[in-house]
């Protein structure tokens, strides 16, 4: 069963970019949206094994998109989300706990991390 | 008491400590240690022996005479067998199989008479009588059997020892003599003068206790100083082996970076003159274009040369000395590049590669041209212009692939073909026929003949990459590399704000995928929102797009782009709008030049 990865980026370039790593990886199916709404719209039809989220996006922090996935989309209560950014963003204590991200990358994606990620959550 | 038992009764405990601390401390199955414990047991015991045999004789009518014969009997016997014992742990110590030596064989037999003697003694009473009231009386044999048997093995010991003295220390061997010395006096003193003192036992234990210290406890030390020294080579062992390992790996990289270092710039001045030549016009244009090209095409020969002598230098850890200017610049004649006139003989070596491949054709400027597409990839090119100078080619090398023309003088390629068949002489080589035949359905006359595959003139470079990639034994990767480099190098060029090799390591070495995000960058231009954004002071907004900014240059590599959206980032953070409004400005601009330059790619 191929996992299901949902990338969430408001950047073309970016999400061209992730996609492309995510395209090497064994039995993964991703889907690349570039804004919440699409992202609660995916959210709500399928269930996926993994989601990662840019965290400064042009709709907001998306802590608050994680918050609207966890309330509205039944089906991804329990998914994981992993925040994309940089160092300084999370560096607070329990930040990524506090805001329901179970780890982060740091930008540009570095493709051995992003395979670790999707080995360790989903 | 019969006799004075007073310095054998002190000494019982001293042995006992002995005993109990080899008993528990000293269990190595070594033979010396076997040896030694055997004999501080056997002396113990005698000891013991030595005071209950006066007890006993001095009991009176209480104990049976039975019984004062018995132990009197063993008391001997045993200082018989621990003096034996003594030459045989002196022997071990030296590591001497005492089986082996006729002397042992000797002991052994007059051991062997000892006992004959002992046990007959209860008939003949040739060593003792009992007399009565607790007396023995002497036989004949009494002085030898008691005293000259123990004495005689003790002095054999002694003998031995200064006969391998080169086996013992100077402080052991001062200290041996000295107790030897000691109990020999004692051992005669009671012999001739104090019958009554027991002391043979006593001077045994002493010189057991000596022994003790002086031959065994040292090994003790010595043997932990050596564990110590031995662990401390060992870590120093694999810290230099790390350290060598670090160096090795330093040498890998800085040869690898060298090597870069040193190709980017050669494969410019020889592309650059390429271009010239392919576009000037002008003849003397054209000549020194062509001399500027051999001239990189040497000094690039001549780098690789040193490196690949560093590089084996490093390998192979041996004591190769750097070769002088001169070695290398007579390499590098040898190893001359092909200039268009006569080469069947010429040979040319462009990196390491060990791929070789032929190239057959009696046109020059086929050859040449077949020879520039294959030389800079790294593989080692060959060249002939006729069927019979190939076939001689052939015989002395191996090749991996051949290009054969099909019209030639003096053999063409079909019979080459054919001849090389025969000879099997390069059954695994795929032959490729170079034809300007177009007509259709001689392709395959040109199969069934036995060439691997054909391509037609005037041939393009993507044809013969097709065909190299097909039949040579290089893996995707391999030539992905190999070939990508070029184009690598081609893209940094018209991009010199933009660290493509950064890029290239996120991309995972995909040059088309580069090329399809550098696109997307350039048509992602977000300058008009994010300068809205920043003169509405909207926060979200502006984090979002500098982000993305910073992101997407460092993806690209574009270094200055990243760290100046780094800086507007942190004035964002901090609220300063009015020189955020300054900077965008500059920011822009330059993005604006590198989307140009994209657009020329």
């Amino acid at each position: 069963m191929d996992k299901k990865i949902l990338v969430v980026d408001d950047s073309k370039v970016e999400g061209i970019y992730i996609k492309f790593l995510l395209d090497k990886l064994d039995k993964v199916d991703a889907t690349v949206c570039p804004g919440f709404e699409e992202a609660l719209e995916l959210a709500e039809k399928d269930k996926y094994d993994l989601i990662i989220a840019d965290y400064y996006t042009i709709d907001g922090t998306s802590d608050m998109l994680v918050e609207d996935i966890r309330e509205k989309c039944e089906k991804n209560a329990e998914t994981p989300v992993v925040a994309m950014g940089r160092d300084i963003d999370f560096a607070e204590e329990d930040f990524l706990k506090n805001n329901g991200f179970i780890n982060y990358i740091e930008k540009p994606v570095k493709f051995n991390m992003l395979k670790a990620v999707v080995a360790l959550y989903s | 008491m019969v006799f004075n038992i007073y310095l054998e009764a002190a000494v019982i405990p001293i042995d006992l400590i002995l005993c109990a601390f080899l008993k528990l401390k000293y269990t190595d199955r070594t033979r010396v240690n076997r040896q030694f414990r055997l004999l501080a047991y056997l002396i113990t015991f005698g000891t013991f022996c030595d005071v209950l045999d006066v007890i006993v004789l001095s009991a009176g009518a209480s104990i049976p005479p039975s019984i004062k014969f018995v132990v009197n009997t063993i008391d001997y016997v045993v200082a018989t067998i621990a003096a034996y014992y003594f030459v045989q742990y002196v022997m071990a110590y030296v590591g001497v199989k005492w089986q082996d030596s006729t002397g042992a064989y000797i002991n052994r037999i007059l051991l062997v008479i000892y006992f004959v003697i002992c046990f007959t003694n209860i008939y003949t009473g040739s060593v003792f009588r009992y007399i009565g009231e607790g007396r023995f009386a002497e036989g004949p044999l009494f002085m030898m059997i008691v005293y000259a048997y123990p004495l005689y093995y003790i002095l054999y010991g002694g003998v031995f020892i200064l006969g391998h003295s080169e086996s013992y220390q100077m402080e052991m061997k001062v200290g041996l003599l000295l107790t030897f010395i000691f109990m020999i006096s004692l051992y005669l003193l009671q012999m001739f003068l104090f019958r009554d003192l027991m002391i043979t036992f006593f001077a045994a234990s002493v010189g057991l206790l000596v022994m003790f210290l002086l031959l065994e406890t040292p090994d003790y030390s010595k043997l932990m100083k050596t564990l110590d020294e031995l662990s401390i080579s060992r870590k120093e062992l694999e810290a230099s082996t790390t350290r060598a390992a670090e160096s090795s790996r330093a040498k890998s990289r800085f040869l690898a970076q060298m090597s870069n270092e040193i190709r980017t710039p050669v494969n410019a001045i020889m592309g650059y003159s390429n271009l010239i030549l392919a576009d000037s016009k002008e003849e003397s244009s054209r000549e020194y274009a062509q001399r500027v090209k051999i001239s990189a095409k040497r000094l690039l020969t001549f780098f690789e040369n040193v490196l690949e002598y560093v590089s084996d230098e490093t390998e192979e850890n041996g004591q190769r000395r750097l070769p002088s200017m001169a070695d290398l610049l007579d390499q590098t004649e040898e190893n001359t590049i092909y200039d268009g006139r006569d080469t069947t003989e010429r040979k040319a070596i462009s990196g390491a590669s060990q791929i070789r491949v032929l190239v057959v054709d009696d046109a020059d400027l086929n050859v040449d041209l077949l020879v520039r597409m294959l030389r800079p990839i790294g593989l080692t090119v060959d060249t002939a212009s006729n069927g019979k100078q190939a076939i001689l080619q052939v015989r002395k090398f191996r090749y991996d692939l051949i290009f054969m023309d099909h019209l030639m003088p003096v053999m063409d390629g079909v019979e080459a073909l054919k001849q090389l068949r025969e000879e099997k002489l390069c059954e695994d080589t795929p032959i490729i026929m170079l034809t300007a035949n177009a007509i259709s359905g001689e392709e395959e006359k040109y199969l069934k003949l036995g060439f691997a595959d054909y391509v037609t003139k005037p041939f393009t470079e993507e044809m013969i990459r097709d065909i190299l990639r097909r039949f040579l034994p290089i893996t995707e990767e391999q030539w992905q590399g190999e070939v990508a480099i070029s184009e690598w190098e081609a893209l940094q060029e018209k991009l010199p704000t933009v660290r493509v090799a950064d890029a290239r390591e996120y991309l995972l070495h995909d040059i088309a995928e580069y090329k399809t995000i550098l696109k997307a960058y350039a048509l992602e231009d977000n300058s008009s929102m994010l300068s809205a954004a920043i003169r509405k002071g909207d926060f979200v907004t502006c984090m979002a797009m500098l982000r993305q900014e910073r992101d997407c240059a460092s993806l690209i590599g574009a270094e200055n782009l990243s760290k100046m959206s780094d800086k507007m980032e942190a004035l964002c953070r901090k609220g300063e709008y009015e020189l955020l409004r300054e900077r965008i400005g500059a920011y822009t601009a330059e993005r604006a030049v590198l989307c140009e330059q994209i657009g020329n790619i």
